[in-house]
C-alpha cells in the first residue's frame, strides 16, 4: 500500500501508526512524547499533520494509514499551527540554554529553531517552578524546563513499575515530581535522563561536565554483564583532561535493550578512564619467564573474541595452561536487562574451549611457578606468593608483580563478543588511537 | 501514626465497592472521606488509600494535587469556604471574601473554593462544611458572632 506524504509516495501497511511510518522513512516529524519503545500517549501536540479530506489537524501519533491517505507537513496552515503549539509549550520555560546541559541535544531548541522563530507575546510574568530538585539515583529535575510529555512517568509506571513519578498540580502548575518523602529509586532509574526530550531530567554524573556537541561517538556494547546492551560511547579526548570517556548512551536494539540501559552499565564507563600509571615491562623479559616449566594463564572472560582467540594461540604455542573464570553475581541480576554473569563474553570462552572449571584452576594455580594473568579482576588484586606474576592489564593494579603490560581497553579495540542469549555483536574502538597497544599486537610480537 | 478509615466511613466505602466495575473509581470519594474524618488528607491516608485501591501511592498523590479542594496540610484554624464561582462572583462573592478577610482572618481560615452548587443561594460560604446562603455583611456578623 502506498500514501502520499508531502507529494512523495511512502510505502506501508494499512493500520500502521503514521508517525512510525514517518520516522522509518527518515520525515522529519517533530515530537515529544512519542518514543518508540514507550508508545504514543498523545498528550504533547508536536507531531500535528494536515490530513487531506479532515477539517482538523491530527496528531501523527494517533492517527493510522489507510488507503489514498494524503499528509501534508509543510503547508502554511500546519507551520501556523505547529508554531502556535511550540509557543505554548515555550511558555513558561526559563529559556536558559546557556547553562543547560540539554542544549545540543534538546527537541525545544531544535524544533524551535525549524518551527518557531517567533516573538513572545507573554505580557504577563512566568509561572516559576522548582528548579534544580534532586530526584534520587543521581538524577536532578528542573521544573521549569519541563513540556509535560510524561516519558518518564510512563517510563516509571509501564516499564519498571516502581512509579516513582507522577505528575501533580494542573494547568501552569502541573510539573513532574516524586511524592513527598519518596525519591527515585531503581536501578534503571537513569534511562528516565536520556528519555527526557529536554533539559528537565539531567544526569547528576554528566551535568555541567561537557557540551554536547564536543563529543564524538561510538557504537559499542556494554562489558556490565553478559546482556551486550547496545551503547554508544561519548567521549571527548582533551589532551590535557584525564577523563576522557564522558558518558555511556542506550543504542537502541529491539531484541536486546530496546532504547534502555541499566544504572550499573551506563555508569561502568568510569571504568574506562581508570588510568595505569608506572612503569610497562619489556617483551623479552617474559620471553624470558616463558622457559619456565609450569606455566598458567587466566583470561578475563569479558575480553572479545579476537582476543581470546590470541591468547589461546599463544598459550598453545607456549605450552601454558588456559583457564577462564566467569564473574559470578548472585545478586546482580534480574528479571530484565541484568543477569547474575558480569562478563561480557563467557559464552566467547565456551565457544572456544577454555577450560573455565574452577577445581582444576584452584589445583593447577598451587603447581604453577609463572602465572599470567590476562586482565582477570580475581587475580588482580591478589598477593600470590612465590609465583612469578605477569598482568596483562587494562587499569591500575596494585599487588606485586614480576612484569606488567598494559593493554587498551574496550574503547579502543574493537571486538566480537557474545552474549547471553548467544548473539553474536561487534564493537568499535573510538576515533583516538589508545596510549597502549592492543593485547593482540602484543602477542603478535611475542611469536 | 497509621491511618484507617472510621466505622461509618467503612460501611460506606462498603457499599460504594460494588458500584463501579473497578475499584480505581473511589480514588475520589475516598479522598472525600479522608479529608472529612481528618479535616485534611495526611501523607497516611494516601498511603492507605493507595493499598487498599491497589494503586501506586504517587498516582493518588497526583490526584490529590490536581484538584484544589483537597487539602495536605491540616488547618490551623477553622475554614470558612467562600465560592468564587461565577454566580456567587456575579452577586458579589469578591466583597464577601474581603470583608471576611478583613474582620474574620484571624480565627478563621477564609479560603476561595470553585462551585459547591448552591448557585441558588448565592453568594455562598461554606463553614465546617454547613452551607450560609444569600450572604450579606450583617447575615455574616450574625452567623459568626
Amino acid at each position: 500500500m502506498k500514501i502520499l506524504i508531502d507529494n512523495a509516495e511512502v510505502e506501508c501497511k494499512e493500520g500502521d501508526l503514521l508517525i512510525e511510518v514517518m520516522l522509518k522513512n527518515a520525515l522529519e516529524i517533530p515530537h515529544f512524547c512519542y518514543q518508540e519503545d514507550l508508545g504514543a500517549d498523545g498528550n504533547c501536540r508536536m507531531c500535528m499533520v494536515e490530513i487531506k479530506g479532515q477539517k482538523r489537524p491530527q496528531i501523527a501519533c494517533n492517527t493510522f494509514v489507510k488507503e489514498n491517505l494524503e499528509v501534508s507537513t509543510i503547508s502554511e496552515n500546519i507551520k501556523e499551527v505547529k508554531r502556535s503549539i511550540l509557543e505554548l509549550e515555550l511558555l513558561n520555560h526559563p529559556v536558559d540554554c546557556a547553562i543547560c546541559d540539554q542544549a545540543g541535544e534538546c527537541k525545544l531548541q531544535d524544533y524551535y529553531m525549524d518551527f518557531g522563530l517567533y516573538d513572545s507575546h507573554l505580557s504577563t510574568p512566568k509561572t516559576k517552578k522548582g528548579k534544580h530538585i534532586d530526584l534520587g539515583s543521581n538524577v536532578m529535575l528542573d521544573q521549569e524546563r519541563c513540556v509535560l510529555c510524561t516519558r518518564c512517568v510512563r517510563f516509571t509506571s509501564n516499564i519498571t513499575k516502581t512509579n516513582e513519578l507522577g505528575i501533580i498540580g494542573r494547568g501552569d502548575n502541573s510539573r513532574v515530581a516524586v511524592a513527598p518523602g519518596h525519591e527515585l529509586n531503581n536501578p534503571y532509574a537513569m534511562n528516565v535522563v536520556e528519555l527526557c526530550p529536554v533539559g528537565a531530567l539531567t544526569s547528576k554524573d554528566f551535568r555541567f561536565k561537557q557540551r554536547v556537541w564536543f563529543l564524538d561517538s561510538t557504537k559499542s556494547i556494554c562489558h556490565g554483564c553478559s546482556r551486550g546492551c547496545n551503547i554508544y560511547i561519548d567521549y571527548n579526548e582533551t589532551k590535557y583532561s584525564a577523563e576522557k570517556v564522558h558518558r555511556f548512551r542506550a543504542r537502541r536494539n529491539n531484541k536486546i535493550n530496546k532504547s534502555f540501559l541499566c544504572d550499573y552499565g551506563r555508569l561502568s564507563y568510569k571504568e574506562l578512564n581508570e588510568n595505569f600509571n608506572a612503569d610497562v615491562s619489556h617483551v623479552k623479559d617474559l620471553k624470558e619467564l616463558l622457559k619456565d616449566e609450569k606455566k598458567l594463564a587466566l583470561v578475563s572472560p569479558s575480553m572479545s573474541l579476537q582476543q581470546l582467540q590470541a591468547v589461546k594461540s599463544f598459550c598453545k604455542d607456549n605450552s601454558v595452561e588456559l583457564f577462564s573464570l566467569p564473574y559470578i553475581d548472585e545478586n546482580f541480576g534480574d528479571e530484565w536487562l541484568k543477569t547474575n554473569d558480569m562478563s561480557a563474553n563467557f559464552n566467547g570462552v565456551k565457544e572456544l574451549g577454555i577450560n573455565y572449571d574452577e577445581d582444576e584452576f584452584g589445583v593447577s594455580l598451587q603447581e604453577a611457578h609463572v602465572v599470567i594473568n590476562f586482565d582477570h579482576k580475581y587475580l588482580k588484586n591478589r598477593e600470590l606468593k612465590s609465583k612469578k606474576v605477569v598482568h596483562f592489564t587494562t587499569s591500575h593494579v596494585d599487588s606485586d608483580y614480576e612484569l606488567i603490560f598494559v593493554i587498551a581497553d574496550f574503547a579502543h579495540d574493537s571486538g566480537t563478543i557474545i552474549n547471553c542469549d548467544g548473539i553474536r555483536q561487534d564493537f568499535y574502538a573510538t576515533k583516538y588511537e589508545s596510549q597502549n597497544s592492543r593485547l593482540v599486537d602484543i602477542l603478535e610480537e611475542l611469536k | 501514626m497509621s491511618f484507617s478509615f472510621s466505622q461509618e466511613n467503612s460501611i460506606k466505602i462498603a457499599s460504594l465497592l460494588n458500584r463501579y466495575p473497578h475499584k480505581k473509581a473511589l480514588i475520589l470519594p475516598l479522598l472525600w472521606f479522608a479529608q472529612k474524618q481528618e479535616s485534611y488528607i495526611s501523607e497516611d491516608a494516601i498511603g492507605h488509600i493507595s493499598e487498599f485501591l491497589d494503586v501506586p501511592y504517587m498516582h493518588i498523590y497526583s490526584v490529590v494535587t490536581f484538584y484544589t479542594m483537597f487539602r495536605l496540610t491540616k488547618p490551623q484554624k477553622r475554614v470558612i469556604e467562600v465560592c468564587a464561582t461565577l454566580s456567587c462572583e456575579l452577586n458579589g462573592s469578591e466583597d464577601i471574601k474581603a470583608y471576611l478577610d478583613e474582620n474574620y482572618s484571624k480565627d478563621f481560615e477564609v479560603i476561595e473554593v470553585e462551585c459547591m452548587g448552591a448557585c441558588s443561594g448565592a453568594p455562598m460560604c461554606a463553614i465546617d462544611g454547613k452551607y450560609h446562603e444569600n450572604l450579606t455583611t450583617k447575615t455574616i456578623d450574625e452567623v459568626l458572632k
